[in-house]
């Protein structure tokens, strides 16, 4: 089971006067799009059943469970984004597709409105693919984060994919470090 | 905010005592910059504070994005203060247990990990007694209305 805090796992505080309305169409990219921290919550969820070992459910579980954390945070900037956005300002942005979708609700689609879809994710019952898999999906999904880093200089906004961007490094790192044993191990 | 210190004790005294928020040039964001060394550990970890800031603990596995420094962490608030405390030894917790998964016979990290695991759940006691729930355990939720729906959620703040 899981267990909510009330809490984000990092802060985030959009500043309304210089705040970049424009970044809500992109990171909504990393909350419902083929990189984005829900498709890897999916992946590593549906993965660590048929982990070989301990430490690959528990990194799994562990990896998943955090990246729900991260979708919280891309959802707040997004919502803090919007929030006060007047009509004028998100059709400015390019953003009246979504409010004639959605007006300021969360949504997972791509940056281009393409909406979230579960064969972003594959399951194979083969570890080390599933493990390769989710190597890769830590490399694009950090491939993403410097795209949108790219994209702004808003700070309030920076700070948060800064730090999202390292994360992605760092699972990146201990799946590979998974991978490896399991190798060396003979597994 | 003047302790600068990683003794749990002076800094839970510390935390427990401060009523007054200093915000000052010298320490513009107000916080436990905990200053421990680590360069005792074979680990070679940040101290909580700057591997929160990274989004990091292992020094090792660091690695920036072009010619950006990781952002200082802005509070304006004793709330988004005691927010920030419980970030940096939470997140510590956390990726010395994602390392504790692959290597699950370390006992140096294992130490680490309950350590900031404790704080963690002192500073979590702390601020619910003065703000309201965190987690669905906590005791501060006896009288009506009930506290958990009270007070701002996570995206509000």
């Amino acid at each position: 089971m899981w267990a909510y805090q009330k809490r984000l796992q990092y802060p985030v505080k959009i500043n309304i006067k210089n705040k970049d309305l424009r970044m809500a169409k992109m990171l909504i990219s990393q909350y419902g799009g083929s990189q984005s921290e829900l498709a890897a919550a999916l992946r590593y969820l549906n993965q660590r059943y048929t982990m070989p070992d301990n430490r690959g459910r528990a990194l799994l579980t562990d990896i998943a469970t955090e990246e729900l954390a991260h979708l919280e945070i891309i959802a707040t900037m997004i919502y803090q984004l919007m929030k006060n956005a007047t009509p004028e300002e998100i059709k400015a942005a390019g953003l009246d597709g979504h409010y004639a979708e959605h007006k300021k609700a969360l949504y997972p689609t791509d940056a281009n409105g393409v909406p979230f879809t579960i064969t972003y994710i594959s399951t194979t019952g083969d570890y080390k693919a599933d493990l390769m898999e989710d190597m890769a999906a830590e490399q694009k999904a950090r491939a993403v984060y410097e795209n949108l880093i790219d994209l702004t200089t808003d700070l309030d906004v920076l700070g948060p994919l800064l730090w999202l961007r390292q994360r992605e490094v760092v699972h990146y790192n201990r799946f590979k470090e998974l991978f490896d044993m399991y190798i060396e191990e003979g597994l | 905010m003047n302790y600068n210190m990683f003794d749990e004790i002076d800094y839970f005294t510390n935390f427990k005592g401060n009523n007054m928020l200093n915000i000052n040039d010298n320490n513009p964001i107000g916080l436990n910059n905990f200053n421990e060394s680590s360069s005792n550990n074979k680990l070679s970890l940040y101290s909580p504070y700057d591997g929160y800031t990274r989004g990091n603990m292992f020094k090792n596995l660091y690695k920036g994005y072009k010619n950006y420094q990781p952002l200082k962490i802005k509070v304006t608030n004793e709330l988004e203060e005691a927010l920030l405390n419980i970030g940096q030894v939470s997140f510590a917790a956390h990726d010395l247990r994602l390392y504790l998964d692959n290597f699950p016979n370390d006992k140096e990290a294992l130490d680490m990990f309950n350590k900031y695991r404790k704080m963690e759940d002192e500073l979590i006691k702390n601020y619910e007694r003065r703000y309201g729930p965190i987690e669905m355990s906590s005791n501060d939720m006896t009288k009506v209305p009930f506290k958990w729906e009270q007070d701002k959620w996570p995206w509000e703040m």
